[in-house]
C-alpha cells in the first residue's frame, strides 16, 4: 500500500508540474494593429528599421498590414467593425468621411494619450493642418498626423542624362513644352527613347499620375487659392482656370505622335522610369512623380536631380505636398504610445534616412542627401498658405475617381475635353452637394 | 487443486566486505516495495499491476492512432483536398472570364463590336468564383487572409471589366458616326481595351489575383498528408508495449504453474489473443489509411493538375485573342512568377516553352489530351478553327478531371477507418483487464484467507 501511495503521489506531483508549466507564459500581450498602404521594400523599411526599436523597447507588438488595395480593404474592415487599431490614411477627404461617421479617434482629445503639444511645436504646420477634419457635430478636430510625406509638382531627371544631351532646364511652360519638342523632334534623342517616363497604369486606381499634372498646372498658373476653391467643389471643371490646365497638359502630350504615346502612357504602369531614366541611352528623360520608391531613390540617388516651374504670375513658389496620415481607429494606451513614436524625431530620423520621403516633423535632420534635404526644407519654409494637399486626395472619393476616368479619357480622346469636363461637373454636383449647390448646379 | 503456500523470508543479504563502503539508501518506498515483491502475493500484485498498466498504454495508444487516423482523414477529406481543388477551380474560372470577357468585347478582325459584353458565360464565371472562394473560406486552413485579397482584386477586376464593357457599348452604339465632332479616330485609343489591360493586370501581375490564390493553394496543399504518413510513433509504441505484455503473459504463466501448478491458464491465452487482436487490427488499419491516404493526395494533385491546364489553355487562348488587336502592341500583363503546380508539374510557368507543355501531363492519363494542349500552347489556332480548338481542349482536360473524381471520393472512403473502432479497441481492452483480474485476483484470495 505505501507503494501505490507513493506512486500515486508521483504522479499528483508530476501533474502539478505539467499543469502549472502549460499555465506559464499564458500572460496577455500588448499589440497594435497597423494598416497600410506600404508593402515591398516599403513595407520592409517600416517594419524591419521604424517599428523595431519601439517593439524592443516597450515590449508592445505592432501588427502591421500592408496592402495595395488599401482603401477597398479598410473599409470593408469597418463596415464588419473590426477596424485596425491604426490605419494610415493616403487621401484627407477619405480622413473628412470616416471622422464624420464617427469612426475616428481624435487626437486631441484629454484622455487620448497623444502628446498633441509636442507635435505641435515640432511639426510644420502645413503637416499639422493636414490632419484636420470635422467631426459629426462640425467642430474640426485633429483625427490624423501625417508621419510620411512627399513633395510634389517636382519633375525629376538624370543629370547624367540631362549633360549628355545637352538639354537646358526649363524655367516656364514654354520651356517645358519646348524641351518636350526638343526632344521629339531630335534624331538621336528620339531614336533611343521619348521625352516623358509617364506611366498611368496603378492597380485599382489608375490615372492618378495624371492628375498630378493638372493640379501642378491649377497651383502654378492660377494660386493656391483657385486650387483650394477647385478641390473643394466650388469651382467648376468647366471654369476657364481649370480648362487651361487640361489644355496645357495637351499640348505636352501631343507633342509626341499619337496614339503611339498615348498607348504607352495607357498602358505603362506608373514605375515606368525607375530605371529607364537612367540607362544609357535613356528610354525617357523626364519624370513627373510625387513620389519615389525608397529602394528607387537609393539605386539612383547620386545622379537625381529635380525643378519646379516658379509660378506663371511670379510671387512666392506654391508647393503640393501629399503624405500618408495616422488615424486611430481603437483607442488604447499603446496605439497612443506608437502614435507619439511614429511622429517623433526618433523614428522620423530612421525613416528619412534611406531617402525617397521627407518628415513632417521640421527637427529631422537625417536626410542621406541635400536634394532630399532642400525638399524638406521648401514645406518647413513656405508660408501655410503657399501649401496645399494633393487636390484629388482631398477630393471625395467619388469625385476623386471621376477625375482619374477623366485623365485616361482625355489621354486616350484629348479632343473629348469639354464633354469630358461636363461629365466631372455633374459628378461634382453630387460629390459636394453643400458647396456646389451654390455654383453652378441645378 | 493443491496450493503450496510461500512464506519465505527475501534472500539473505551478501556478506559484509571488510571495508564497509558508505551505503546508498534506497527510499523508504522503493525498499517497501523490494521487500513486498520478493513474496509471492507481492509477485503476484507487481504482475497484476504491470499487466494491467501494460493493457492501459496498449489500449490508449490503439484508440489514439486509431483517432489520428480519422481525425487526418476527415480534414484532407472534408477540408483541405476540397480547398486545394477550389482554389485550383478559382484559377480556371478567372482565366476563363478574362478569356470571355476578351472575347465578348474585343472587336472583330473586321472591327465589328457586339453590344452584349461578355454575356452569361462570364456571369457565371464570376459567380462560381464567388462561390469557390466562399466555400474555400469556410474549409480552408491556413492562409485565410489570401481569400479576402483574391476577393478584393475581383471586385477591382469586375470594375475594370465594367469600365471596359461601358466603352465598347459606347464605341458600338457609334460605330459608323463619328460621336466626337473633329476628333481623329486614328489618333485616338480603345478605352475598352485599356480597361481590358487593366483588369487582367489585376488577375496577372505577380501579386495579382492568379498568383495570390496559387499561393493560398499551395499553403493549404502543405497541410495535406506527406507520403506515407500514419501515426507510426504510437504504433511503435503500443507494438513494444504489446510484446512486453505478451512477455509478462508468458511470465505469469510460468509463474502460476511453477508456484500454483496451473499448466495453462484460460484467462491468460484469452489476454494474449486480445493483444494480437488489438495490436494487429491497428496496425494493419493505419497502413490500409496509409496507402489510402497516399492515393487520396496523389488524385488532388492530378485534378489540381488539370484544373491548372485549363487555367492554362484559357489564358493562351485570351492571349491570342487579345495580342491580335489591330492598335495593340502586347499586352502589358505580365505571367505570374508562382504559378508551379508543385508536385506533378515542377516546370510549370504560365507561358512554357513547348518541351515544357511536353512534360505538363506526364503521368497524367491521356497522352491525346497531352499533345492536344501541347499543340494549342505552342501556336495560336487557325482562325477558322479557333473557337472550337479551345473548347476541344478544354473539354478533354474536363473530362479527364470527372473521370479522377470519383477515384479521389473512393480513396478518402477506403482511409477512413473502421466505423467505432476505437471503441472495438477500449472494449477489447477492458476485457483483457477483466481477465487479468480472474488470472490473479483468486489466486491472492487465497493467500488473504490463508493468512
Amino acid at each position: 500500500m505505501t507503494a501505490a501511495r507513493s506512486f500515486l503521489a508521483g504522479l499528483c506531483a508530476l501533474a502539478v508540474v505539467l499543469g502549472s508549466t502549460s499555465c506559464a507564459g499564458g500572460s496577455p500581450s500588448r499589440t497594435v494593429s497597423v494598416l497600410g498602404t506600404w508593402v515591398g521594400d516599403e513595407g520592409n523599411l517600416f517594419v524591419d528599421e521604424v517599428l523595431k526599436p519601439f517593439e524592443k523597447s516597450t515590449g508592445i507588438d505592432v501588427q502591421y498590414e500592408g496592402t495595395r488595395d488599401f482603401s477597398a480593404v479598410l473599409e470593408s474592415r469597418v463596415r464588419d467593425g473590426d477596424p485596425p487599431d491604426l490605419a494610415l490614411l493616403a487621401s484627407p477627404g477619405q480622413l473628412q468621411q470616416y471622422a464624420q461617421d464617427g469612426q475616428l479617434v481624435p487626437l486631441d482629445g484629454k484622455t487620448s494619450g497623444i502628446q498633441l503639444d509636442r507635435i505641435r511645436a515640432e511639426y510644420t504646420p502645413a503637416w499639422l493642418h493636414s490632419g484636420l477634419a470635422t467631426d459629426a457635430g462640425g467642430i474640426q478636430r485633429q483625427f490624423g498626423v501625417v508621419v510620411r510625406g512627399k513633395r510634389k509638382n517636382v519633375i525629376w531627371y538624370s543629370q547624367a542624362a540631362w549633360g549628355r544631351a545637352r538639354l537646358a532646364q526649363p524655367r516656364t511652360w514654354e520651356d517645358l513644352v519646348k524641351v518636350t519638342g526638343d526632344i521629339t523632334s531630335s534624331a538621336p534623342l528620339a531614336s533611343s527613347g521619348s521625352a516623358w517616363c509617364a506611366g498611368l497604369r496603378d492597380s485599382s486606381s489608375s490615372g492618378w499620375p495624371g492628375t498630378d499634372w493638372i493640379e501642378d498646372i491649377i497651383l502654378r498658373d492660377a494660386g493656391a487659392d483657385t486650387y483650394r476653391s477647385w478641390y473643394q467643389g466650388t469651382l467648376p471643371w468647366t471654369s476657364p482656370q481649370v480648362q487651361n490646365a487640361w489644355l496645357a497638359w495637351k499640348r505636352i502630350i501631343e507633342v509626341s505622335p499619337a496614339p503611339q504615346t498615348t498607348t504607352g502612357m495607357l498602358l505603362d504602369g506608373i514605375q515606368y522610369g525607375e530605371e529607364e531614366m537612367f540607362h544609357n541611352p535613356p528610354a525617357c528623360y523626364l519624370r513627373r512623380i510625387g513620389y519615389l520608391q525608397t529602394s528607387d531613390y537609393q539605386r539612383h540617388a547620386a545622379d537625381f536631380g529635380y525643378f519646379d516651374l516658379p509660378p506663371a504670375g511670379g510671387g512666392p513658389q506654391n508647393i503640393e505636398i501629399a503624405g500618408d496620415l495616422l488615424t486611430m481607429f481603437r483607442q488604447s494606451d499603446q496605439a497612443a504610445d506608437l502614435v507619439n513614436y511614429l511622429t517623433s524625431v526618433e523614428a522620423q530620423d530612421v525613416w528619412v534616412k534611406p531617402g525617397g520621403a521627407i518628415s513632417p516633423n521640421k527637427r529631422v535632420t537625417a536626410y542621406p542627401d541635400e536634394t532630399t534635404n532642400s525638399l524638406a526644407q521648401s514645406v518647413n519654409d513656405a508660408n501655410l498658405g503657399n501649401v496645399v494637399f494633393d487636390a484629388s486626395d482631398a477630393m471625395p472619393l467619388t469625385m476623386r475617381n471621376a477625375f482619374y476616368q477623366a485623365v485616361l479619357e482625355f489621354v486616350a480622346e484629348p479632343d473629348r475635353l469639354p464633354a469630358i469636363l461636363k461629365n466631372l461637373d455633374v459628378v461634382r454636383c453630387q460629390a459636394y452637394p453643400e458647396a456646389a449647390s451654390l455654383h453652378g448646379c441645378p | 487443486m493443491t496450493v503450496e503456500l510461500d512464506t519465505h523470508p527475501p534472500a539473505s543479504p551478501p556478506s559484509v566486505p571488510a571495508v564497509r563502503l558508505r551505503r546508498f539508501r534506497s527510499p523508504l518506498w522503493i525498499r517497501g516495495f523490494r521487500s513486498a515483491a520478493g513474496t509471492t502475493p507481492g509477485r503476484l500484485r507487481a504482475l497484476l499491476a504491470a499487466m494491467l498498466l501494460a493493457i492501459l498504454v496498449v489500449c490508449l495508444t490503439g484508440a489514439e492512432a486509431v483517432a489520428d487516423l480519422r481525425n487526418t482523414t476527415v480534414t484532407a477529406a472534408d477540408r483541405t483536398s476540397p480547398t486545394v481543388i477550389d482554389a485550383a477551380l478559382v484559377r480556371v474560372l478567372l482565366a476563363d472570364a478574362d478569356r470571355v470577357a476578351v472575347q465578348g468585347l474585343l472587336p472583330t478582325a473586321g472591327g465589328q463590336r457586339t453590344t452584349n459584353g461578355p454575356g452569361g458565360a462570364y456571369q457565371d464565371d464570376i459567380k462560381s468564383v464567388e462561390q469557390a472562394l466562399e466555400r474555400a473560406r469556410t474549409t480552408g486552413l491556413t492562409g485565410l487572409p489570401m481569400v479576402q485579397t483574391v476577393n478584393d482584386q475581383m471586385v477591382l477586376y469586375v470594375g475594370d471589366v465594367a469600365q471596359a464593357q461601358a466603352y465598347a457599348a459606347v464605341l458600338a452604339a457609334s460605330a459608323g458616326s463619328d460621336s466626337s465632332p473633329g476628333s481623329d479616330s486614328s489618333k485616338t485609343v480603345d478605352l475598352s481595351v485599356v480597361y481590358l489591360s487593366y483588369a487582367a493586370e489585376q488577375l496577372r501581375t505577380s501579386n495579382g489575383a492568379l498568383a495570390t490564390v496559387e499561393k493560398f493553394r499551395l499553403e493549404n496543399r502543405s497541410r495535406l498528408p506527406n507520403r506515407g504518413w500514419g501515426p507510426w510513433p504510437l504504433l511503435v509504441v503500443q507494438l513494444t508495449l504489446g510484446t512486453v505484455l505478451l512477455g509478462l503473459v508468458v511470465g505469469a504463466q510460468l509463474f502460476l504453474r511453477r508456484r500454483f501448478h496451473r499448466r495453462v491458464s484460460l484467462e491468460l491465452a484469452g489476454i494474449a489473443a486480445i493483444v494480437v487482436l488489438i495490436c494487429g487490427w491497428t496496425t494493419a488499419q493505419s497502413v490500409s489509411t496509409s496507402r489510402a491516404l497516399d492515393e487520396g493526395v496523389r488524385e488532388t494533385d492530378r485534378v489540381t493538375c488539370l484544373s491548372q491546364a485549363r487555367a492554362l489553355a484559357a489564358l493562351a487562348d485570351r492571349d491570342y485573342r487579345y495580342g491580335a488587336h489591330p492598335t495593340l502592341v502586347a499586352s502589358t500583363a505580365r505571367p505570374p512568377q508562382e504559378g508551379a503546380c508543385a508536385t506533378a508539374t515542377p516546370n510549370y510557368q504560365e507561358h512554357p516553352t513547348a518541351a515544357q507543355a511536353a512534360r505538363f501531363l506526364d503521368g497524367q492519363d491521356s497522352a491525346e489530351v497531352s499533345r492536344e494542349l501541347r499543340t494549342f500552347l505552342s501556336a495560336p489556332p487557325a482562325a477558322n478553327d479557333h473557337d472550337s480548338a479551345y473548347l476541344r481542349v478544354d473539354r478533354s482536360l474536363r473530362q479527364l478531371q470527372e473521370n479522377h473524381l470519383p477515384q479521389l471520393t473512393r480513396a478518402w472512403d477506403d482511409a477512413l477507418p473502421s466505423r467505432g473502432l476505437e471503441w472495438i479497441l477500449i472494449a477489447c481492452s477492458v476485457g483483457a483487464a477483466g481477465l487479468t483480474l480472474v488470472a490473479f485476483v483468486p489466486r491472492l484470495r487465497e493467500y488473504r484467507k490463508s493468512s
